[in-house]
C-alpha cells in the first residue's frame, strides 16, 4: 500500500504518495528531481548517494523513503547559498578534488559533515571519514588536498 | 524487491502484537542498513516491515558503576562508539565500534539490529561476548535474559523466538585490572568485513591468568567464544608457550569457510597468529582504573 | 630534449572547465536524463554459461500491469556485431555462451514492473557442456563456444624478429617463468546506461554515457542493420570510463530495440551486478610464459613470450589487447631479437575487453618481473638494469615502432631520487623492500582502419568567445579542459573564453573517441589545427581593421594587434562582430584535423603503431608481514614522460588514479568464479582501493617535448597503471625473497610462498 511521505529537503517540503519499498535515494532523484544524489551500487558500498539526514551522514540507498518521513535532509543541491558555493565545494574545484564528478556530491557532503564536527582533521581522520566514498578516478590524492584546503578556508572565515 | 507495508508502532507492546499478528510475514526494521540489502537481493520477502523507530526509550546508553552498561537495542553504533562512559569504562567497545563499517553506516545501524541479524562477519558481538554481555528479549510469553554467547545459533540465525524483540544489551561493570585487545584483521581493504576478528579480555593476578574471555568473528557459522582455548591460560602463569598453545587450541574451535577474504585454511592459520598477537597486546594494555 | 616555449595557458594551474557543475550536483549523467513518456527497460540474462534456448514464452510478462513491450532475438535482425570480430548479438540467437548474456528484455512504466516482468518470461533451456579455462579450451574435443572456431581459437599471433635461437645462445643468463594476470573490472562509480528513442521516420536518437561515440554509432548501426546517419548518439556526462564505456556491450542496443518496438523512449541503467556480468568488459585474463636472455652486464639479449589470452565468450577489443600484450613492451627497452606467440581463446565466461593499459599491465606484470629476477641473479641493481636497457630517442623497436621523444632514463633518475633509492636500500629494515618497473605506452593507436586521427570545429562567437565542437570522448578524465587550454593557447585568448560542447554524432565531426591515451595528442593536435585555422580568419579580418598584413599580427589575452604595436589593438569580439555584421558577412568558424604519422601494422604485426610514445618508471617500498602475508605499501613514487604537461593538475590526477587502479589490480581485485558464475559481483566483495587503502604517493613529470604533439604534449592516461602490479611484485621479492606469479597478490599467496621457501631452506 502506498504511503504519504513528507520530507524536508534543503529547507523545502516535498510530499508524495510512495510505495514503502522506494529507497530514499530514488525518492530524492525521481520524486524530488534532485539528481545530484548519485546511485552507484545500491548496497551501501560506494557512497555516491550520501546525504545528511537530521544532521547525520547517511547513505540514502540504505534507507526507505518512508523511514525518513517528517525528517530533514540536506543534499548536494542545498549546500550552495545565494548562488555562492560552500567553502567545501569551492575547495573541490580549486584543488581539483574530482574527475568524472560522479562520486563528488557524496565526497563533498562527507567532507562537510566531517569539518562540522572536526574542523582540524588529521590526514588519518580524513581517510577514515571519507573511506566510505569510493572514487575510481583520482586515487584520492587531490581529494585529501581539497579537504585540507576547505578546512583552512572555513577557519579563515571564522577568524 | 517485494512489495510490503510499512508500519511504525508507538510502543513495544504494540510492536510485539504486530509481530505476533503477522508472524512469518513480518520483519522488524531498525536502522535497516543490513535488512535493505537482504530485501534487495530478495533473500527476504516480508509482507510487512515493522519499524522500531518510534518505540520510546529504545536507544539509551546508560552506565552505572555497580550495574554496568545498559544499551537500548535501538542505540546506533556511532552513539555507542562516541559515548563518554563507553570510552572511559569499556575501551574495548569504543575500539571495536570505531572499526565497524564506516561512520555513515554506524550513524544508522543499531546494535539490536546488528545482533539480531546474526551475521558472523560483524564485529560488535565478539567484543560483547568477551565482556560477558547479555541480551534482554521481550516476547509474547514474557521477558528473558540470555548470555549473548548463547544467542547466536547458526549463520544468520539467533535464538530469537517468534514474536520476540531484543530490547536491551547489558554489559557487566568493568572489573578492576581487566586487560583487553581487539584485532580486526583486514589484509585486503580497510573497508572490508574482518577476515578474522579477535576480541579478548584478560585479568592477571601476579603472573597468573585469573580470567580470560576470547571471542572470534568471521571464522565460523556464528560469532563464537573459544572456551577450550581460554582454559589453557585460565589459572596458569602466563607464558609465551602457553599463549602459543592457546592460539593453537583456538584453531580447533573455529570453522571458517572459503570466501573472497581467503580460504578456510588461511583463516584458521590467521586465528593462530592473531589470537597470539591479541593476547600479547592485551598484556601490554594497562589495566583501567 | 625540451624546447623552450613560453605559454600563457598551457602548463599553468588551470581549472577544470566543468568544475562548478560537478560540485553542485548539476551535471547531467545518463541516469538523470528523463524524456516524456519514457519507459524503464530491464534485461533478462542467461543463468547458464552455455545452453541452447529451446523456447521463449513472453506472454505472461506481456500481460503484467505496466509492461509495454517484451523483446527477444525475434525482434532483431540476428546479425552479429563486434569491434574487431562480429561474434555477438544484441539478444541471444539460439544459444547463450556465458552467465549474464542478454536473452530478452522488457520495457515497463516503472522500475518495479520491469523487474517483476523478468520473472514472468519462461524459457526452456538445454544446458551444454561448457569450458572455463583457456588452455583446456584449446584442446581438441573441448566444447566449442562458437561452432566455427576450431579449438576455440579466435586469433593467433606468431612473430619472430632477428634470430632468437642465436640470441639465446649468446646469452650469459636465461630466465624463464610463467605468470598469470587476473580479470579486472573498471568499477567506474557510474554504471553503463542509455536512453533510446525511435522516430517513425527511421531515426534512432540514443543518449549514452559512452567514451567512443562514433564507434558506438557504427557498431549499433551494423547490429540494427541501418545506416550510420540513422543513429544519432548524444553523449551525457560520463561518470568514469577507463575503457569500460567503449560500447562493446549490448546496453544501448537493447534500449534501441525496445524503444522501436514500444514506440516510446526507453532507459536502461545497468545495476552494479549487471555491470560486472555484462557491462564494462573486464581486462583480458592472460597466462604469459616468458623466457629472456641477458648478457653478464645486464643487457637484454633475447626475449620470447607465449601468451594465452582468455577472451571470454565474445571478442570485443581482446584481439588488439592480446597484440599489445605480445608486442608493446619491445618498445620500452632496446630489444633486437624477440619472438612471441599469442593465442586468443574463447571460453564460456564473461567477455573481456578494453581497460586502461590494454594488454600492457598483464604483459608488464610478467616481463618486468622476469627482468627483476635476472637483476637479482646477476647481482645488478634493478634500477641499473632498467637504465642500461632503456629506450632512447630515435629507437626503432623490432616491430617498427619509431620513437621520437623518449625520457625513460630521466624517469628512472626521477624515480631513484624520489624514492631515495640507494640510501633506502642501504638502510632497509627487515621485511621491507624496494621494487621498480618501467613502461611504455602509445599516444593513440592505429587499428580501426588505416586511421588514427581526429577532427574538431571551432567557432568564434560575437562576444569573442570560442566554442569547440568535438566528438571526442570526455569520460570524466578532463580532456575537455586540455582541449580548451590548447585552443586558448593557440588563439591567444584566456581559457575562460573557451567553451566546449558535449559530443553529438549529428553535430560534431568524426572522432574515434577515448582509448589508447590518444586525446591530448591526437585530438589536441586537431583542436590546435582548428584553432590555427580559425585564427587565420580572425587575422584576415583584423588585418583590414589594423591596415596591416595578417602575418604580422599577434593575439594575446583576447586582443589582436600588430607585433610590437600593442597599444593599437582590437578585441577578438570586435573582430568577430566586424566580420559578421556587414553586407556579405560570414561567421568565423573553421575545422581542423590531425592524423598521426603512424602505420597500420601489416599481417606480421610490423608497423609504427603510434605517432608518439610515452614512458614511465615507478617504484614502491613495501612491508610484508611474514606471519600473515599482508603486504603494506609504505611509499609509492612514479615518474612519467608525457611530453609537455598541458593541464598539470589534470595530469597529476591521471597518474594518481591510474596508480590506484594498479594497486587494486595488484593486491585486492579479483572476481571469484564458479562454473562461469561470478560469486562476488559487487563492491562489498570485489574490493577497489578506498581512501584508507592508498599509500602516500609522489610523482614527477619528466622535462620532455614531443615535436609532433600539440605544444610538445603526448599521451598519459594509461601509463600510470601499466607497471604497478609488477612494481609491487618486485618490491615483495626484495622484501622477503618470494615471487608471486598470479594476480591478485593476496596475503594468502604470500604466506604460502613464504612457507614453501622456508621448507626449501630446511630441505637444503
Amino acid at each position: 500500500m502506498k504511503q504519504t511521505v513528507r520530507l524536508n529537503i534543503n529547507e523545502q517540503w516535498y510530499q508524495e504518495e510512495v510505495e514503502p519499498r522506494l529507497l530514499l535515494s530514488f525518492f530524492l532523484r525521481e520524486q524530488a528531481g534532485l539528481t545530484g544524489t548519485h546511485v552507484g551500487c545500491v548496497i551501501g558500498e560506494c557512497g555516491a548517494c550520501t546525504v545528511i539526514l537530521d544532521g547525520r551522514l547517511v547513505k540514502s540507498c540504505l534507507l526507505f523513503a518512508v523511514q525518513a518521513d517528517g525528517r530533514s535532509i540536506l543534499t548536494i543541491e542545498g549546500l550552495a547559498k545565494d548562488g555562492k558555493l560552500h567553502a567545501v565545494q569551492e575547495a573541490f574545484v580549486q584543488q581539483y578534488g574530482l574527475q568524472c564528478g560522479y562520486c563528488t556530491p557524496g565526497m563533498i557532503l562527507a567532507t562537510y559533515y566531517l569539518l562540522r564536527r572536526n574542523p582540524n582533521p588529521t590526514e588519518e581522520q580524513i581517510r577514515e571519514a571519507l573511506g566510505g566514498n569510493l572514487c575510481m578516478c583520482t586515487g584520492y590524492v587531490h581529494i585529501i588536498e581539497a579537504v585540507n584546503a576547505a578546512a583552512k578556508e572555513l577557519k579563515n572565515r571564522q577568524d | 524487491m517485494v512489495k510490503f507495508d510499512y508500519v511504525e508502532p508507538e510502543s513495544l507492546p504494540e510492536a510485539c502484537a504486530l509481530l505476533q499478528r503477522h508472524g512469518e510475514d513480518a520483519k522488524l526494521i531498525a536502522g535497516g542498513t543490513a535488512l535493505l540489502i537482504w530485501l534487495r537481493l530478495n533473500l527476504l520477502t516480508p509482507r510487512v516491515l515493522i519499524s522500531l523507530a518510534n518505540i520510546p526509550e529504545f536507544d539509551y546508553i546508560r552506565f552505572d558503576s555497580k550495574d554496568g552498561l545498559r544499551i537500548g537495542a535501538g542505540a546506533r553504533h556511532r552513539d555507542i562508539e562516541l559515548d563518554p562512559a563507553v570510552r572511559a569504562h569499556y575501551p574495548l567497545l569504543h575500539e571495536t565500534f570505531k572499526k565497524v563499517a564506516q561512520p555513515r553506516i554506524r550513524n544508522m545501524a543499531t546494535l539490536g539490529g546488528n545482533l539480531c541479524q546474526g551475521d558472523p562477519l560483524t564485529d560488535p558481538g565478539a567484543s560483547l561476548i568477551a565482556l560477558d554481555a547479555a541480551v534482554a528479549l521481550s516476547g509474547p510469553s514474557g521477558n528473558r535474559v540470555l548470555p549473548l554467547e548463547q544467542f547466536f545459533i547458526d549463520y544468520y540465525q539467533t535464538d530469537l523466538r517468534a514474536g520476540e524483540i531484543l530490547t536491551e544489551i547489558h554489559v557487566p561493570p568493568p572489573v578492576d585490572g581487566s586487560r583487553w585487545s581487539h584485532i580486526k584483521f583486514l589484509p585486503r581493504s580497510q573497508e572490508d568485513f574482518a577476515t578474522v576478528g579477535v576480541a579478548l579480555t584478560l585479568r592477571l593476578k601476579g603472573e597468573r591468568c585469573e580470567d580470560i574471555r576470547l571471542a572470534l568473528n568471521s571464522v565460523g557459522p556464528t560469532i563464537l567464544r573459544a572456551r577450550r582455548a581460554e582454559e589453557i591460560l585460565r589459572g596458569q602463569p602466563v607464558s609465551e608457550r602457553l599463549i602459543g598453545a592457546m592460539a593453537e587450541a583456538a584453531t580447533e574451535e573455529v570453522d571458517p569457510i572459503d570466501d573472497n577474504r581467503g580460504s578456510a585454511e588461511y583463516k584458521r592459520e590467521m586465528v593462530k597468529v592473531l589470537v597470539r598477537r591479541a593476547a600479547q597486546a592485551a598484556l601490554q594494555t594497562s589495566a583501567p582504573a | 630534449m625540451a624546447k623552450a616555449e613560453s605559454f600563457s595557458v598551457v602548463g599553468q594551474r588551470i581549472q577544470r572547465v566543468e568544475g562548478y557543475e560537478k560540485v553542485t550536483g548539476e551535471t547531467r549523467y545518463i541516469a538523470d536524463i528523463v524524456l516524456p513518456k519514457m519507459l524503464i527497460g530491464r534485461i533478462l540474462r542467461s543463468p547458464f554459461a552455455h545452453a541452447k534456448i529451446l523456447h521463449i514464452d513472453t506472454s505472461r510478462a506481456e500481460k503484467l500491469r505496466g509492461v509495454r513491450t517484451v523483446v527477444t532475438a525475434e525482434d532483431t535482425i540476428k546479425k552479429p556485431w563486434g569491434a574487431f570480430f562480429a561474434d555477438q548479438y544484441p539478444l541471444s540467437v539460439g544459444k547463450v555462451r556465458y552467465v549474464g548474456e542478454e536473452v530478452a528484455a522488457v520495457a515497463a512504466v516503472d522500475r518495479d514492473a520491469a523487474e517483476e516482468a523478468l520473472d514472468l518470461i519462461d524459457i526452456e533451456w538445454e544446458e551444454l557442456p561448457a569450458v572455463f579455462d583457456a588452455e583446456e579450451a584449446m584442446q581438441q574435443g573441448a566444447p566449442l563456444v562458437h561452432e566455427d572456431k576450431e579449438r576455440n581459437i579466435a586469433m593467433t599471433i606468431d612473430v619472430e624478429r632477428g634470430d632468437i635461437q642465436k640470441a639465446f645462445a649468446e646469452s650469459d643468463l636465461i630466465v624463464e617463468d610463467t605468470f598469470e594476470s587476473t580479470p579486472q573490472w573498471h568499477c567506474a562509480i557510474e554504471t553503463i546506461g542509455s536512453v533510446a528513442e525511435y522516430s517513425p521516420n527511421g531515426k534512432y536518437t540514443i543518449y549514452m554515457n559512452t567514451q567512443t561515440l562514433f564507434s558506438a554509432r557504427g557498431r549499433i548501426a551494423a547490429a540494427l542493420g541501418v545506416r550510420e546517419t540513422d543513429i544519432r548518439i548524444i553523449q551525457s556526462a560520463v561518470g568514469g570510463g577507463f575503457g569500460g564505456k567503449s560500447c562493446d556491450d549490448n546496453n544501448a542496443l537493447v534500449a534501441a530495440i525496445l524503444a522501436r518496438k514500444a514506440g516510446r523512449p526507453v532507459k536502461i541503467i545497468n545495476t552494479r551486478e549487471e555491470e560486472f556480468l555484462a557491462g564494462s568488459r573486464p581486462r583480458v585474463f592472460m597466462k604469459i610464459y616468458v623466457k629472456m636472455g641477458f648478457k653478464k652486464d645486464g643487457r637484454i639479449r633475447a626475449k620470447q613470450t607465449r601468451v594465452i589470452a582468455d577472451n571470454g565468450a565474445y571478442s570485443a577489443k581482446a584481439p588488439a589487447i592480446t597484440g599489445v600484450a605480445a608486442l608493446r613492451h619491445d618498445t620500452c627497452y632496446r630489444y633486437s631479437d624477440v619472438k612471441t606467440q599469442a593465442y586468443l581463446v574463447y571460453t564460456n565466461k564473461i567477455p573481456t575487453g578494453a581497460f586502461r593499459g590494454f594488454g600492457n599491465p598483464s604483459a608488464e606484470w610478467a616481463v618486468e618481473q622476469t627482468i627483476d629476477e635476472a637483476a637479482h641473479e646477476l647481482g645488478i641493481d634493478p634500477l641499473e638494469i632498467a637504465r642500461m636497457n632503456a629506450a632512447e630517442p630515435g629507437y626503432v623497436s623490432p616491430h617498427g615502432n619509431r620513437v621520437i621523444s623518449c625520457e625513460l632514463k630521466q624517469c628512472i633518475d626521477l624515480t631513484e631520487k624520489m624514492m631515495d633509492w640507494k640510501s633506502t636500500q642501504a638502510n632497509k629494515k627487515p621485511n621491507t623492500g624496494l621494487g621498480l618497473a618501467c613502461t611504455v605506452h602509445v599516444s593513440g593507436k592505429r587499428h580501426f582502419g588505416d586511421y588514427d586521427g581526429s577532427s574538431a570545429t571551432i567557432k568564434i562567437n560575437e562576444d569573442g568567445k570560442a566554442l569547440i565542437l568535438s566528438g571526442e570522448g570526455e569520460a570524466g578524465q578532463g580532456c575537455y579542459t586540455t582541449m580548451c587550454a590548447i585552443a586558448a593557447e593557440e588563439l591567444g585568448i584566456p581559457i575562460e573564453d573557451v567553451e566546449i560542447s558535449r559530443a553529438d554524432t549529428d553535430l560534431t565531426t568524426f572522432c574515434l573517441g577515448a582509448f589508447a591515451s590518444r586525446l591530448t595528442y591526437i585530438s589536441g593536435n586537431a583542436v590546435r589545427d582548428a584553432a590555427s585555422n580559425v585564427k587565420r580568419q580572425l587575422f584576415e579580418q583584423a588585418a583590414e581593421m589594423l591596415e596591416a598584413n595578417p602575418e604580422d599580427l599577434v593575439s594575446r589575452d583576447g586582443r589582436i594587434f600588430v607585433k610590437g604595436a600593442e597599444q593599437k589593438a582590437f578585441t577578438v569580439a570586435d573582430v568577430a562582430r566586424a566580420r559578421l555584421f556587414r553586407n556579405g558577412g560570414a561567421p568565423i568558424v573553421a575545422s581542423g584535423k590531425f592524423d598521426a604519422d603512424s602505420v597500420l601494422q601489416d599481417s606480421t604485426r610490423y608497423g609504427n603503431e603510434s605517432g608518439a610514445y610515452n614512458y614511465g618508471c615507478q617504484a614502491a617500498e613495501v612491508d610484508v608481514d611474514r606471519e600473515t602475508g599482508r603486504v603494506k605499501i609504505l611509499r609509492y613514487v612514479c615518474a612519467s614522460d608525457c611530453g609537455t604537461v598541458i593541464y598539470p593538475v589534470g595530469a597529476e590526477g591521471q597518474v594518481e588514479g591510474a596508480v590506484a587502479q594498479g594497486i587494486g589490480y595488484a593486491l585486492t581485485e579479483g572476481l571469484r568464479m564458479e562454473d562461469g558464475r561470478p560469486l562476488n559481483p559487487n563492491f562489498s566483495d570485489y574490493r577497489i582501493p578506498s581512501m584508507r587503502d592508498m599509500p602516500p604517493l609522489k610523482h614527477a613529470f619528466a622535462d620532455s617535448y614531443e615535436p609532433t604533439g600539440p605544444f610538445g604534449a603526448k599521451g598519459l592516461g594509461e601509463l600510470g597503471m601499466d607497471p604497478t602490479a609488477a612494481v609491487i611484485g618486485n618490491a615483495i621479492f626484495d622484501a622477503v625473497g618470494v615471487r608471486i606469479k598470479t594476480l591478485p597478490i593476496t596475503p594468502e599467496k604470500v604466506l604460502k610462498a613464504l612457507k614453501e621457501k622456508e621448507k626449501e631452506k630446511k630441505g637444503k
